[in-house]
């Protein structure tokens, strides 16, 4: 066993774990106030942002998707774009484009809406799979290519996608290679009825979050990354982990396993949770915390080859034992 | 706890409780059957409509009512009466599962609903459901006490548990020392009032001849008799008041001399209960080896106590042999009420005025039902109001038609207004033999009731007058005998106007199992233990053979357990020093009610001993901290291990349980 290489004089910012843990809570908090009675979401949004992932939330239109990435934003100082996604939309609407400048009788690249640090691509499974195999590609290699000429991503970048689970008439559904570049598929749900009340006296919160102050800065949030890799990782947790997948490669129960990459990202995100819980090492609980998250759209069961529901997903994973 | 996590917990519990009273719905009063079904479905309301859960006061109220209606609706404090409460005040605790105690005594109060099952069927598939029943409710009391693991594996859980408890209850079953029944023996049962009570009126065997159940089974030892002289004598009744024929009280004496018949026959009976105390044999039973019981003067077989239990015993009888009549009985015999049936009384009168000896008489009685047309029927009709007091002279002069109790008793009658002795006599004529296991099953469609005559040397004589009108009832049961469509069974109404064979064959089959089943599980008592030791060279019946059989059964049990704990025991792994005072702790929080889940890590277990045993947290939360350290943090150093060692060896939590949750 190691000791965690965590070294302050990288990240100047945290000067220890307390300020750690108060910059996280009042990052949550921040961020739920404005996304009301949704906690779990947040800290998961920002769990996937902390592990370098990308979010894919599954839910229906008007429940605060737009919301969460906009606060999530300005809170955290990052740049933000959105995106309508539409089937007639071509990659260079969201990469951008060289456009002839007769002027200086050259061409002169257009920067798309993909070169931001947070993007919001709504109703992504309604664009072609072209499109959609343009912006996923930016998102696994934080670069595009266009014309011949690479150019790199802002740093940090972080993608969340969003799909409506009921209108599938001319969609295009992301296949399963795709899905698998998302670390967490989340859906948001209903509010409780005290948030509702609470937003419907509000009358709306659109203003108030365009005038919310940023909590960090870019370079506090690759900070946090980094961080998020160094926290300790013990054997026994990575035997765990490797049981995990074992367990959805042979228990029986789905078609498809989990793929090293869903190990990996697995082992990320436990860390960003364990982070984000004040810890700098993972317990077995941050594992199981997020799981689910990871497993849901990667696995589909063997008799229906639709999705495990989430409940019963959790429950299936309980057969494995934890490390003692 | 919110409504959703609630549901899952009181919804297994509703369920075993149904599963486990649902035999008992028809052992206990419909009023009492309808309130349970009711309340399950206020519970139910209550779960997912939310309709608001009776108080204290309603339901204390409630209690004493449902008490009070328990008693009133099953004749007194009988066994019926104590299950109907049993199963009520379980469907009434259902409306308190408010701490995790109390669905754990709903769940244990369930097997006491299990085992009082068997007081009322005890056949296989009765056996088996309660087996089930047993492994369900276990499932359940496991999932109440881990909520974190579903029901499924709760049951498989339950199950190897069982599977593991299995030769313990072979060993028991075989060694444990048998209650005898007999003395105490089981509790009488309303519904064993199947077969013949101690009266007979008009009725009284046609509603019986149409049941199927057993009434008893024979292994002849002997030869078995033929077919026609199947007579299994059961109660003889002396009195009658006009309406109904009684036992009397004149029989007490041992049994009397008897003229020799032709042959001797030996017989095993095993009488189904019917909580009644006589015992049945072949026309004319001579000796009958049984505990606590004898041959009366009538030669009815008589039991101390009421048969409420499955009962065996042994029987030689002689055929065609008859009793001697003694003096006192004479008068017994000849007695009728002072009015009523005019009609018979001058008709028997006529016959005694020209007659010159008892079976002259006799004979033109029997001559009379030859020629009178009479219809052997199982629905005669009902006697109509007017002639409520003269029922022999309705059916032998209007309606014509009748079951073997009304040939029966108007036959004695007319004998007795003829001057002639005369007597009833209810018991089964026929049987079936099961090819199977070679033994005779005779049911209550067998029921039948015939004559003994006092003849002109003072003998008792047969005479069955069902015969002589319907001749093939000799050889079938009445139900067979009598064809018309009327009366048509449930298979002729489905087009099968035979029994098909197979039908037969299946039903042989299954009794022959119920049989074996009963021989060798049910009827296992001291003298089978008894004889089953004896063989391997120990008597029981001495202190020796005691202390002999009790040292084998602690080396057979010990070793079962001995088996179980080293091959059936989870393989323990390689372990660390860290993940062994872990597993030290572990067990001493599962002793200390609160289990740990494997899939359950560090911080859950903490949740879960706060939740279930507040008073501990403050000594575990330590211990679980100092074990995260060293378990995950990759930080720490052999103080700290020592430190744990140290804190999970002196953790003691106490027994005393404080299930608030």
């Amino acid at each position: 066993m190691s000791v965690p290489t965590t070294s302050k004089e990288n990240h100047d910012v945290f000067h220890d774990k307390k300020e750690l843990a108060a910059i996280f809570s009042s990052l949550e908090q921040r961020v739920s106030s404005y996304v009301l009675g949704k906690e779990l979401q947040v800290k998961l949004s920002l769990c996937c942002l902390l592990a370098q992932g990308h979010l894919l939330i599954e839910d229906i239109p008007g429940i605060g998707k737009t919301t969460l990435a906009k606060v999530l934003a300005r809170i955290l100082g990052l740049e933000f774009q959105r995106i309508q996604c539409t089937n007639d939309m071509l990659p260079g609407d969201i990469l951008g484009v060289a456009v002839f400048d007769p002027k200086s009788g050259s061409f002169s690249f257009h920067k798309g809406p993909v070169f931001t640090q947070i993007l919001l691509a709504d109703e992504i499974n309604r664009t072609t799979p072209k499109t959609q195999s343009a912006l996923l590609e930016a998102m696994e290699e934080h670069q595009v290519s266009i014309e011949g000429e690479t150019r790199m991503l802002p740093n940090p970048f972080f993608v969340m996608a969003t799909q409506n689970p009921l209108e599938q008439a001319g969609t295009y559904p992301l296949p399963e290679s795709q899905l698998d570049r998302f670390l967490f598929r989340i859906s948001i749900g209903y509010p409780s009825k005290e948030a509702e009340n609470r937003l419907l006296r509000g009358g709306g919160i659109q203003d108030e979050v365009a005038k919310a102050q940023p909590l960090l800065g870019p370079d506090q949030v690759l900070n946090l990354q980094q961080m998020v890799m160094n926290v300790h990782l013990s054997d026994p947790l990575v035997t765990y982990i490797q049981n995990l997948l074992e367990y959805s490669r042979n228990s029986g129960l789905f078609s498809l396993g989990l793929s090293p990459r869903a190990g990996l990202s697995l082992a990320r995100a436990g860390q960003a949770w364990a982070l984000i819980s004040g810890r700098d090492y993972v317990i077995p609980e941050d594992i199981q915390q997020v799981l689910p998250y990871v497993a849901i759209h990667r696995l589909h069961q063997t008799d229906t080859m639709t999705e495990m529901p989430f409940d019963d997903l959790v429950t299936s994973f309980q057969a494995v034992a934890v490390p003692t | 706890m919110n409504s959703h996590s609630d549901r899952s917990q009181t919804l297994p519990i509703l369920y075993t409780v149904i599963l486990c009273t649902l035999p008992h719905l028809i052992n206990i009063s419909v009023i009492a059957t309808l309130i349970c079904i009711c309340m399950w479905g206020y519970h139910l309301g209550s779960l997912y409509k939310g309709w608001p859960i009776p108080g204290l006061k309603v339901r204390t109220v409630l209690g004493t009512i449902l008490f009070i209606m328990a008693v009133l609706t099953h004749e007194g404090l009988t066994v019926e009466a104590f299950v109907a409460l049993l199963t009520l005040m379980i469907a009434l605790k259902l409306f308190e599962l408010k701490k995790l105690q109390d669905g754990v005594i709903a769940v244990i109060l369930c097997y006491f609903i299990i085992v009082s099952g068997m007081f009322f069927n005890d056949s296989i598939i009765a056996t088996f459901y309660i087996l089930f029943t047993v492994l369900f409710n276990t499932a359940v009391l496991i999932h109440i006490q881990y909520p974190e693991l579903q029901l499924s594996p709760a049951f498989s859980l339950s199950f190897q548990l069982a599977l593991r408890a299995f030769p313990f209850m072979i060993i028991l079953f075989l060694v444990f020392p048998r209650i005898q029944t007999g003395f105490w023996g089981r509790p009488e049962l309303l519904q064993n009032k199947t077969g013949f009570s101690d009266t007979i009126s008009l009725g009284t065997v046609a509603s019986l001849a149409q049941s199927d159940k057993v009434a008893f089974r024979v292994t002849f030892t002997s030869d078995p008799p033929p077919q026609d002289q199947l007579y299994w004598r059961g109660i003889v009744l002396w009195n009658f008041d006009g309406q109904t024929w009684k036992r009397g009280n004149r029989s007490r004496g041992a049994a009397s001399q008897f003229q020799k018949g032709t042959r001797k026959i030996r017989y095993n009976v095993t009488l189904e209960p019917h909580n009644q105390q006589w015992l049945f044999g072949i026309d004319l039973p001579t000796q009958l080896q049984a505990s606590w019981s004898w041959l009366r003067d009538d030669h009815s077989l008589y039991r101390r106590r009421p048969v409420s239990s499955r009962f065996n015993y042994t029987v030689e009888s002689y055929l065609g042999a008859r009793s001697q009549a003694r003096s006192p009985n004479i008068d017994l015999a000849l007695s009728l009420p002072s009015t009523g049936n005019p009609r018979a009384r001058d008709l028997a009168r006529q016959w005694s005025q020209v007659a010159g000896s008892r079976m002259e008489i006799v004979e033109k009685a029997i001559q009379f039902f030859k020629t009178q047309n009479i219809v052997y029927t199982l629905k005669p009709g009902a006697i109509p109001v007017s002639m409520q007091g003269d029922p022999i002279d309705y059916f032998l002069f209007s309606s014509r038609s009748g079951f073997c109790e009304h040939f029966a008793t108007s036959l004695a009658f007319l004998l007795r207004a003829a001057d002639v002795p005369a007597r009833l006599v209810g018991g089964y004529l026929g049987g079936a033999k099961n090819p199977m296991g070679d033994y005779w099953i005779i049911r209550q469609s067998d029921a039948h009731a015939w004559v003994e005559v006092l003849n002109d040397e003072n003998i008792w004589q047969r005479v069955d007058p069902t015969t002589i009108v319907a001749p093939e009832r000799a050889n079938l049961s009445a139900e067979q005998a009598i064809q018309d469509d009327t009366q048509a069974s449930w298979l002729s109404r489905l087009g099968f106007h035979e029994v098909p064979q197979w039908f037969t064959g299946v039903r042989n089959m299954w009794d022959f199992a119920n049989n074996k089943w009963n021989m060798w599980v049910m009827e296992y008592s001291i003298s089978s233990q008894r004889s089953l030791f004896s063989k391997i060279g120990i008597n029981i019946s001495l202190n020796k053979g005691i202390v002999q059989i009790v040292f084998i059964a602690a080396v057979l049990l010990g070793a079962t357990f001995f088996l179980n704990l080293v091959f059936l025991r989870p393989k323990k792994q390689e372990q660390d020093k860290v993940s062994q005072y872990w597993s030290t702790f572990c067990t001493k929080m599962q002793r200390a009610g609160v289990g740990r889940l494997p899939s359950q890590g560090p911080i859950l277990f903490l949740e879960k001993i706060k939740k279930q045993r507040q008073d501990l947290y403050d000594q575990a939360a330590p211990i679980v901290h100092l074990y995260i350290k060293l378990r995950f943090s990759g930080q720490y150093n052999d103080d700290d291990l020592a430190h744990f060692r140290s804190m999970t060896t002196n953790f003691r939590p106490g027994t005393q349980h404080d299930t608030t949750r």
